[in-house]
């Protein structure tokens, strides 16, 4: 099909951009006016998205170029069906953190919340620019710009302990981007592009050797930002920062740009054949499940929800690297479906933790007894999403772990199966105690009742998990998701255009 | 071939039991604590007529399914299927579930959280008649973890020490196991390309070496045998059976382990195929452990004098000889396999309903305490008579008959070490004789116990769900065509 030439994936960026500017210049006298750009700003950028939806998920693609960089490679944008699958969750889920985010400022009386909102929309901005990016330059520059954005978010209760979270966060990541940084060189200097096909450009140059080298410098790079372990180190620390910050970008925009990063490398600049053929596949699968399985245990271990959330997501990150790393069909699919599927069910459970945190003061795990008493509607959320989390059908966590299993045994490796199962279990142990005290112990004396907290924050929460139960019980449904990582995967894996 | 019509009656049996979840719950504060009692039983009593409704049809031969959410949206469809062993399996256990809810009613009156209760009870049953109704093992997977997580509910519902403890170990037990199915049924999906249940033996016979099959079929058991209470995976069941509620604890034990002794007969005869097992011989392997299971189950009973939980173990014993039938791989075996699965549903249900009568009216739990209750609540014992009766195998109660024709089954396999089990079972009966006869007599005749009780039979709405089922253990005794016309049909889809 031909490919469209548009200026609608450049509008996607500038918008929250020119959002952005508009927070700023508001400030905080006319708050509710700064609430009505951020709000404005999200539900246009995902109808600007959206229209670019029905094209792209029958195999189209837009463009928009701009001027050269480098001879070969452009500051160009480009909107395949795995970009739109990144942008279409980011930016919808945007508009629900939005809501969410106001509703959890003013409660809690929150400083500096200009600065909040101004790094927010520069984060999404960044965000879509990774996922529209038609080359690994313009990935490269966006992913930069996404890693300063974050850190004021970070940072922003400006406690000793931020300002150290925030500071391991910058070397963590920063440092990471050295290796994207040469690897990116090294891939320049071999074949003369950085531009993104779907057959991957690496085959045929270099020697074997010399690929399998680059290859670990891209994980580095792109895995720091993925919480693969032992490069995890950052994302439990982060968590220091207010809850939607925790919710979005650290259940989906940054940590997902980072897996993002992670599959244009493995399938749009390796390929699948060349991947197979070098054999990169089983050591980096290897590394998830240990990832999968170690941070399940960490977890277990925390009385901090949401560290233990936190130490949730670096497993379940590993699930999608686990997906796309075994290479076949269903496993691919698995894994591209888990971005939007952890995405729903994370940012619940993650909303859920600002809610009772907003509602009682609680963070640890220890004190929420009865919860379930006073709070129903929102702990009926949180063990919706947490059930699904472990893949308890008909939540959207088991079509994941159904089409990841049916992609080991393809793969012919069931141990990576065992892997998944004991994960599951895992999961359980994690979320059942928390369940189990919210509605079968009694709470504390002098709790209120009925303490459900206002729509701005009670609306996002039930919206996502109405989704995770929508995405588990009809996962194929026209315009879905799932159908739109089908399209993705017979692109890369069938090697169509 | 089988003819096949399209009807809507599963998805009335299926999703108005689960979908009518919510407003039970919220009916009280809408409306009125009694709506929502009569709203529960009015659900359940719609779900056992909707089942029935479906015997005019297939007893004409034909197969009912319906497509709810097709292959199109998801990874595999969720279709509903009824034949004839579905359809079995879902009249008593809509029957029993029904009888249990109208005497949940007075028994339950004076609990906590009542709203919770009744909520779980009928997503339970949609959940169970989801299982029993499903055309392929995803879709039947999905409602059985949605048994085990909703039927939590119902064991912890007390919120005991002893209660969470339990649940805990069933919860852990429920899922962990669960996850052999899931594996199983993703091997068999990876194997034959297809895991519907509408054909017999779908592993095709080179699919894979000989161990792999028996790992996959251990797999199988692995996941359906927790759920039964099959030795070695039976040791939350005696924890988790007796400190529900009674109306649950007779559902739990009286028709959800027949969920997974459903689908042990499923795996044997759907999936692997009478032939395939018997080639790769995991069935020998099976009837040894469910002979274990008969004998353990009845050898703890002995030793037990709370009530609820020796009635807990006999299920453990009685879910061996469902097994035991499945292995044998005959008609006959098969068929009183089936039949029992039926019938146990009955006298199970009927005597913990009777249990729960008792200690409602009395409070007294221990066996020893039984003394003269025969005359004090003449009803009750008498219906707990009955169904104990049955249990050990009187003529002409029910269970005589599935005894028999499972006996009849092992002569039929000729194989020695099978035919060895019509020894198990005839022992296994004395053993039931063992402990169920010192509390009838002890009701009837013993010595005046020394804790001084109140004395009557509970209230009609409590008495006529015993009654009812009291008296199906004498009627399919001796009408015991009604259920095996349609039994026999089942094994003739299933055998051949």
């Amino acid at each position: 099909m031909e490919p469209v030439y548009s200026i609608r994936p450049a509008l996607a960026i500038v918008i929250s951009l020119t959002c952005a500017g508009l927070i700023g210049l508001t400030g905080k006298r006319h708050r509710n006016f700064r609430e009505f750009w951020t709000l404005s700003a999200a539900v246009s950028k995902y109808i600007i998205v959206i229209s670019m939806f029905p094209l792209v998920y029958h195999g189209g693609e837009y463009i928009f170029s701009t001027f050269e960089i480098i001879p070969g490679v452009g500051f160009d944008l480009r909107v395949d069906a795995f970009s739109m699958f990144f942008a279409f969750l980011s930016s919808f889920l945007w508009i629900v953190t939005s809501v969410y985010s106001i509703g959890y400022m003013r409660s809690l009386h929150e400083h500096s919340q200009t600065r909040y909102y101004f790094s927010f929309a520069v984060c999404i901005a960044s965000t879509i620019g990774i996922a529209f990016a038609d080359n690994l330059f313009t990935l490269f520059i966006f992913y930069e710009m996404l890693t300063i954005a974050t850190y004021p978010l970070i940072i922003h209760e400006e406690t000793p302990e931020a300002m150290a979270a925030g500071r391991k966060y910058l070397i963590y990541l920063l440092s990471a981007s050295l290796f994207v940084l040469l690897g990116m060189v090294i891939t320049y200097s071999l074949t003369g592009t950085l531009t993104f096909s779907n057959n991957g450009i690496l085959a045929g140059h270099g020697t074997p050797e010399m690929l399998k080298t680059l290859f670990v410098l891209f994980i580095i790079g792109f895995g720091t930002k993925a919480a693969i372990m032992p490069l995890h180190g950052w994302l439990p620390s982060a968590m220091v920062a207010p809850t939607p910050v925790s919710a979005l970008l650290h259940a989906v925009a940054v940590v997902k740009a980072g897996i993002f990063g992670l599959i244009r490398v493995i399938y749009f600049i390796y390929g699948t054949d060349l991947m197979r053929e070098l054999g990169l596949g089983l050591p980096l699968a290897v590394a998830a499940s240990i990832t999968i399985i170690v941070a399940s245990l960490f977890a277990l271990a925390q009385d901090s929800l949401k560290l233990r959330l936190a130490y949730s997501t670096v497993s379940q990150l590993s699930y999608i690297v686990l997906g796309v790393a075994l290479l076949t069909t269903s496993a691919a699919t698995g894994g591209i479906i888990h971005i939007a599927n952890q995405a729903f069910m994370k940012i619940t459970l993650f909303f859920c933790a600002g809610a009772i945190f907003i509602q009682t003061g609680k963070k640890n795990i220890s004190e929420m007894h009865g919860i379930g008493k006073t709070m129903p509607l929102t702990m009926i959320c949180f063990a919706i999403c947490a059930m699904g989390m472990a893949g308890v059908p008909p939540m959207a966590g088991f079509i994941t772990k159904w089409y990841l299993c049916l992609g080991a045994l393809e793969a012919g490796q069931p141990i990576f199966v065992a892997v998944l199962l004991t994960s599951a279990l895992l999961n359980i142990a994690y979320f059942f105690p928390l369940i189990y005290n919210a509605f079968f112990m009694e709470p504390e004396k002098g709790a209120k009742k009925d303490n459900d907290p206002t729509w701005w924050l009670l609306l996002p929460i039930v919206i996502c998990a109405l989704a995770s139960i929508f995405l588990g019980l009809i996962p194929r449904a026209p315009f879905t998701p799932l159908r739109l990582a089908s399209v993705v995967v017979e692109q890369i894996m069938g090697g169509l255009l | 071939m089988e003819e096949i019509t399209i009807s809507v009656l599963p998805v009335i049996a299926v999703l108005l039991p689960l979908l009518s979840a919510g407003p039970v719950f919220f009916a009280r504060g809408a409306i009125s604590e009694d709506f929502r009692d009569y709203l529960a039983i009015g659900v359940s009593a719609i779900t056992f007529l909707a089942v029935m409704a479906m015997i005019p049809t297939l007893m004409g031969g034909k197969i009912i399914e319906y497509v709810l959410i097709s292959q199109e949206v998801t990874p595999v469809e969720i279709a509903f299927r009824v034949d004839h062993l579905g359809l079995i399996v879902a009249i008593a256990s809509s029957f029993v579930w029904m009888l249990a809810m109208i005497y949940s009613r007075r028994y339950m009156a004076h609990e906590h959280a009542k709203d919770r209760y009744y909520a779980f009870m009928v997503l339970t049953l949609g959940a169970m008649m989801g299982i029993v109704l499903t055309k392929n093992l995803f879709a039947l997977y999905v409602f059985f973890e949605m048994l085990a997580l909703s039927s939590y509910v119902l064991v912890i519902h007390e919120e005991t020490k002893e209660a969470l403890s339990a649940g805990k170990k069933y919860l852990f037990i429920s899922i962990g196991f669960g996850l052999f199915l899931l594996l199983a049924i993703l091997m068999t999906y990876m194997i034959a390309g297809t895991i519907n249940l509408d054909q017999i033996g779908i592993l095709p016979h080179e699919g894979a070496s000989k161990l792999a099959y028996g790992a996959l079929f251990f797999a199988f058991i692995a996941g359906f045998g927790a759920k039964a209470g099959m030795f070695p995976v039976h040791v939350w069941l005696p924890d988790a059976h007796p400190v529900a509620p009674a109306p649950a604890s007779a559902l739990l034990s009286g028709v959800m382990i027949k969920a997974g002794a459903y689908g042990i007969i499923r795996v044997v005869y759907n999936v692997f195929g009478p032939e395939l097992v018997s080639e790769i011989g995991v069935n020998t392997i099976l009837a040894i452990l469910a002979g274990i299971t008969i004998f353990l189950g009845s050898a703890v009973a002995i030793s037990q004098k709370e009530i609820k939980r020796m009635l807990a173990y006999s299920s453990i014993s009685q879910i061996g000889y469902v097994i035991l039938g499945a292995t044998l791989l005959t008609h006959e075996g098969l068929k009183g396999s089936i039949l029992h699965i039926f019938n146990h549903a009955f006298m199970k249900g009927c005597l913990f309903l009777c249990a729960g009568a008792i200690i409602h009216q009395t409070g007294l739990r221990n066996i020893d305490d039984f003394g003269e209750l025969g005359q004090k609540m003449p009803v009750t014992m008498l219906c707990f008579t009955v169904a104990a009766l049955s249990m050990i195998g009187i003529p002409p109660l029910n269970g005589f008959v599935s005894k028999w024709i499972l006996c009849l089954g092992a002569l039929e396999a000729g194989n020695i070490v099978l035919v060895l089990f019509v020894a198990v079972l005839l022992l296994s009966s004395l053993m039931n004789a063992i402990y169920y006869m010192p509390i009838i007599i002890k009701a009837f005749f013993g010595p005046k116990s020394k804790k001084q009780v109140k004395n009557v039979d509970p209230g009609l709405s409590m008495l006529i769900p015993i009654v009812a089922l009291a008296l199906g253990c004498l009627l399919f005794g001796i009408f015991a065509n009604l259920p095996l016309s349609i039994i026999e049909l089942a094994v003739h889809a299933l055998l051949g």
